[in-house]
């Protein structure tokens, strides 16, 4: 993996949500989800900064829509995963399963 | 509760976030807020969106604090630097006029600054420089009243005594040549007496040995190249340096080594001897009429000086009842710049040097300027398109001026560099010229200088085109045939201006090398040319007489004389112990004095009016007084030869009168002079050589001395060298003016040939059709050139009227001086008409010359 491809904690967890939640990805949704799905409070400056981070590094695309009355009228800024998002996020989870098989079995009672 | 998010938050997210993240992060954080207000109430909802909004404020989020379209001032910049630099290659003549005019004026001037500064740093290395005061003696005599330093060297210890506000006094007299010897082996040094106090009062430090050495009298103090000179590697201190003087000499022991002295000061010597030892030893009559020593005093207070002058008066006053001499303090330092006194008041000095050379410093870099301004108008109409299109698009007047100041900024940046360069490479040849040690230091003041000149410069230079053609209008400049004809006026109004400056820079230096010239050449009323002279000496001196005829027996050799002539300032001997019948009871005179054997009137060339010289087969010539007509007029005497005067040596008889002459240079005016016979009081062999073979007959006449003298170094030296020195500081005024106005007329042709080229490259095609039309080339040409001759013909009338008035007033200061003659402002008058002329005409002959097809074709 090259210096680009390297992803941190928070970003990898972002990526992910992102491509869990799909189509309905901005701001908001992602700071639920990961209450949701990880009990994790996260401020929205974090993800928005993260996000726009990754957008930068090319593993999401994002585009503006889907005004609605509670926001002001205000546009949503979607996130999209991109192909290079997925290759990295299997890559990643193949190379951690490649690590566990290597590490000897678990055993809590000792 | 209000359902809104706050508003103040809002604002401050609004205003720091960037506008294109704004939309989607505001709607987010407005739909959290309305999401929390349902669940947790306004009140959290509230503390989170301010939590929230403060933690947005970090890069990435926030906007540039230079605004949010990025102007790009680096990119203009850039641009403007791109667009100068490509003009000077496109206008390349026009680039190289303007570089090679800043650059030759900024080295002049970045010359006259050092020079200035050196100047005015002269003497102020002392500390507490302005509470130094010299003590300077007025007499007032029937023919004026004259100035100068001497004063009696038994004031020094009264002011010390009887003046408590004087904090240090010291005692000295001037610097003279004398001759030490160590172990039988001879050298001439510069040197003087002086007490301790001199040395505490000036700057003068000692590497070894203590100040107070000198109240010792048979201490001496050397400085260190001295030190080299006489004992080499070896340890000088405690060593023995005899001193001679005159038939006298005297032992000394080296007690302290003094550290060489600056070329910061005005007064150097090589050597210190104990005062007490000359007051003691060689001052016979120690008198208040004798005006033998130098005092200086440091005040404690300024304001003081007025008491103290007061004070100084007292004491002469109680010892002296001469009324004619008053005492007054000039400040130490003030002395070397402001040195000359007419008439008893101060009357300039050096310092008229320096302001001569701000002028034409500033003359030179104002005449480069104008080259500028000039070339910038005028090829600026080729930039209107450029203008009239960059306008349209919103370019603002300011951003247009900066553009051309950018040009004027850069184009000065280079120059200055490219002169500083040149100062480093010719500071050795303006040393020589100047005669001074200078060196570039980059110390804070130069660096100041010059960082302050890139933007004057370019602000002077740059002004003139930055408004101008910022203002231009739109519409003219964009139409192909907009008229430039306002600039057409000023420019040769500016081109007046430089030429007027030039002229005026010719004449000065017609009449300084005119001046200088003539007092190099001057029938100064004696001969003195081919006079050798030294000091008598050593067995010279005891065996005259032997010596005198082997110098006859020399072929070279036409007349051999021992007198006390000398024409170098401070050399002369003069006294006023003379009476004559008649004399009134007040009546001051002081006589220039020679004390000489038979020859020394002959051999100087003086011519005799009446009477006769000296002669030796006479046993009665102890007794005979020989005048000049100044001294014969004074003392009013009819046929004076042989009446009687009274000289301090006893009863005299007039037996000649001479024709008058120059004693010193033609500074001073012609004074009343007497030679008397005493052969044995003569400090001099003169010596009067064979045209034509002055190199041999000089090595025999050294071979000579050293049989007589082999331990003394033989230092002959030419009475016309002495007296060309007088004039030194004359003559490199006249070199270094030479070259500026050189210069000066060099930078404004430059400019003309520039201006021409212009105006030439603008008629190509007017000259094509006359040409067509049967117009011949000549006439064109004339006609041409004629428009450039009014502007210099206008300011020869302006400059020579005020070349007349600085060069009247220069004169003045000389007793006798060259008469302002018409043909010098006729010749600088037509100097620059043609100079003028030839830079002009290279260029309209060649377009009127040129075949009219080439021009007319591409249409």
């Amino acid at each position: 993996m090259g210096r680009t491809n390297f992803l941190g904690e928070f970003e990898e967890l972002l990526l992910t949500m992102v491509l869990i939640i799909g189509e309905e990805a901005y701001g908001n949704t992602v700071v639920k989800a990961i209450k949701e799905h990880q009990g994790r409070d996260v401020n929205l400056s974090s993800v928005h900064i993260t996000l726009y981070r990754l957008e930068e590094k090319g593993f999401l695309e994002s585009y503006m829509g889907g005004a609605t009355k509670a926001r002001g009228g205000r546009k949503k800024r979607y996130f999209k995963i991109t192909n290079a998002g997925k290759v990295l996020l299997q890559e990643m989870k193949d190379s951690r399963t490649n690590l566990w098989k290597l590490a000897p079995q678990l055993n809590f009672s000792s | 509760m209000s359902r809104r998010p706050p508003y103040l938050f809002t604002r401050f997210f609004k205003w720091y976030c960037k506008p294109y993240l704004q939309e989607a992060i505001l709607g987010d954080l407005e739909e959290q807020f309305d999401e929390d207000c349902q669940q947790y109430g306004s009140l959290r909802a509230k503390r989170r969106f301010i939590w929230t909004v403060l933690r947005f404020f970090r890069p990435g989020i926030t906007r540039s604090i230079f605004g949010t379209q990025k102007l790009n001032y680096l990119g203009m910049f850039k641009h403007n630097i791109l667009i100068t630099i490509r003009g000077f290659k496109r206008h390349k003549t026009v680039f190289g006029i303007n570089l090679v005019g800043l650059i030759t004026s900024l080295t002049c001037v970045l010359f006259s600054a050092i020079w200035i500064n050196d100047e005015l740093q002269k003497d102020r290395f002392h500390e507490d420089s302005d509470r130094l005061f010299q003590v300077y003696s007025r007499f007032e005599n029937t023919d004026g009243i004259t100035v100068w330093q001497g004063v009696t060297g038994l004031l020094e210890s009264e002011i010390e005594e009887q003046i408590p506000q004087v904090e240090l006094s010291g005692v000295s007299t001037d610097v003279h040549e004398y001759s030490l010897s160590v172990n039988n082996k001879r050298f001439k040094a510069q040197g003087r007496f002086g007490d301790e106090d001199y040395l505490k009062i000036f700057n003068y430090p000692l590497i070894k040995g203590e100040k107070e050495a000198l109240a010792d009298p048979s201490n001496i103090l050397i400085t260190e190249s001295m030190a080299e000179r006489m004992f080499g590697e070896e340890d000088p201190i405690g060593k023995n340096i005899t001193w001679h003087f005159w038939n006298s000499e005297k032992s000394f022991r080296v007690a302290g080594i003094l550290q060489d002295l600056t070329p910061a000061t005005s007064d150097p010597f090589e050597f210190i001897l104990p005062w007490t030892f000359y007051h003691d030893e060689l001052i016979s009559f120690k008198g208040w009429g004798n005006y033998y020593g130098r005092v200086v005093v440091k005040l404690d207070d300024l304001s003081n000086k007025e008491l103290i002058e007061k004070k100084i008066n007292e004491i002469f006053r109680s010892n002296n009842d001469n009324e004619q001499v008053e005492l007054f303090l000039t400040n130490y330092s003030d002395q070397y710049l402001y040195g000359n006194y007419e008439n008893g008041q101060q009357a300039g000095g050096r310092i008229d040097y320096v302001y001569l050379a701000m002028v034409v410093a500033c003359f030179i870099l104002i005449i480069a300027c104008i080259n500028f301004i000039n070339l910038s108008t005028a090829f600026a109409s080729l930039k209107t398109k450029e203008i009239g299109v960059k306008k349209t698009f919103g370019a603002s007047k300011v951003q247009l001026a900066f553009q051309f100041f950018m040009e004027s900024m850069l184009l000065s940046t280079i120059s200055i560099i490219i002169a500083i360069l040149l100062v480093g490479l010719l500071l050795e040849p303006f040393n020589h010229i100047t005669g001074k040690e200078l060196e570039l230091v980059f110390e804070w003041k130069l660096l100041t200088m010059v960082l302050l000149f890139i933007p004057i410069i370019g602000l002077i230079a740059g002004m003139f085109p930055a408004i101008y053609l910022s203002g231009l209008e739109v519409i003219s400049a964009l139409k192909s045939k907009s008229k430039i004809t306002g600039g057409a006026w000023s420019r040769k109004v500016l081109v007046f201006v430089q030429f007027t400056l030039s002229i005026v820079l010719i004449v000065s230096t017609l009449i300084v090398s005119q001046q200088v010239d003539f007092a190099l050449n001057k029938n100064l009323g004696y001969d003195r040319d081919n006079l050798l002279y030294f000091l008598r000496e050593g067995q010279i001196l005891e065996n005259s007489e032997a010596f005198a005829v082997e110098l006859n027996n020399i072929p070279g050799v036409k007349l051999v004389s021992q007198s006390g002539f000398s024409i170098g300032p401070g050399l002369q001997n003069r006294t006023g112990g003379i009476s004559w019948e008649g004399k009134g009871e007040d009546q001051q005179v002081q006589f220039w004095e020679n004390s000489g054997d038979a020859l020394s009137v002959e051999i100087i060339g003086l011519e005799l009016v009446d009477g006769r010289f000296f002669n030796e087969k006479l046993n009665t010539e102890e007794n005979s007084i020989i005048f000049n007509e100044t001294a014969i007029h004074i003392m009013g005497l009819e046929d004076p030869v042989g009446k009687v005067v009274e000289h301090y040596t006893g009863k005299k008889t007039i037996v000649g009168v001479v024709k008058d002459f120059t004693t010193e240079s033609l500074h001073n005016p012609i004074e009343p002079a007497m030679f008397h016979y005493k052969p044995d009081k003569a400090h001099y062999f003169i010596i009067k050589i064979a045209k034509g073979q002055e190199l041999q007959t000089i090595s025999e006449i050294e071979s000579v001395y050293k049989s007589f003298n082999p331990n003394y170094p033989f230092d002959a030296r030419f009475i016309d060298q002495d007296y060309q020195a007088m004039y030194d500081s004359e003559m490199r005024v006249a070199k270094l003016s030479k070259l500026f106005s050189g210069l000066a007329i060099l930078i404004s042709c430059l400019g003309l040939f520039g201006l021409t080229i212009f105006q030439v490259q603008r008629k190509v095609k007017e000259i094509g059709i006359k040409k067509v039309l049967g117009a011949e080339s000549w006439k064109l040409a004339v006609s041409m050139t004629y428009e450039f001759t009014k502007s210099v013909l206008l300011s020869l009338f302006v400059a020579l009227p005020v070349s007349y008035f600085i060069g009247a007033k220069w004169l003045e200061s000389f007793a006798s001086s060259i008469q302002l003659e018409w043909w010098f402002f006729c010749l600088a008058g037509l100097m620059a008409l043609l100079i003028a002329w030839i830079t002009v005409s290279s260029q309209t002959w060649k377009a009127a010359s040129a075949n009219p097809v080439d021009s007319l074709k591409d249409e």
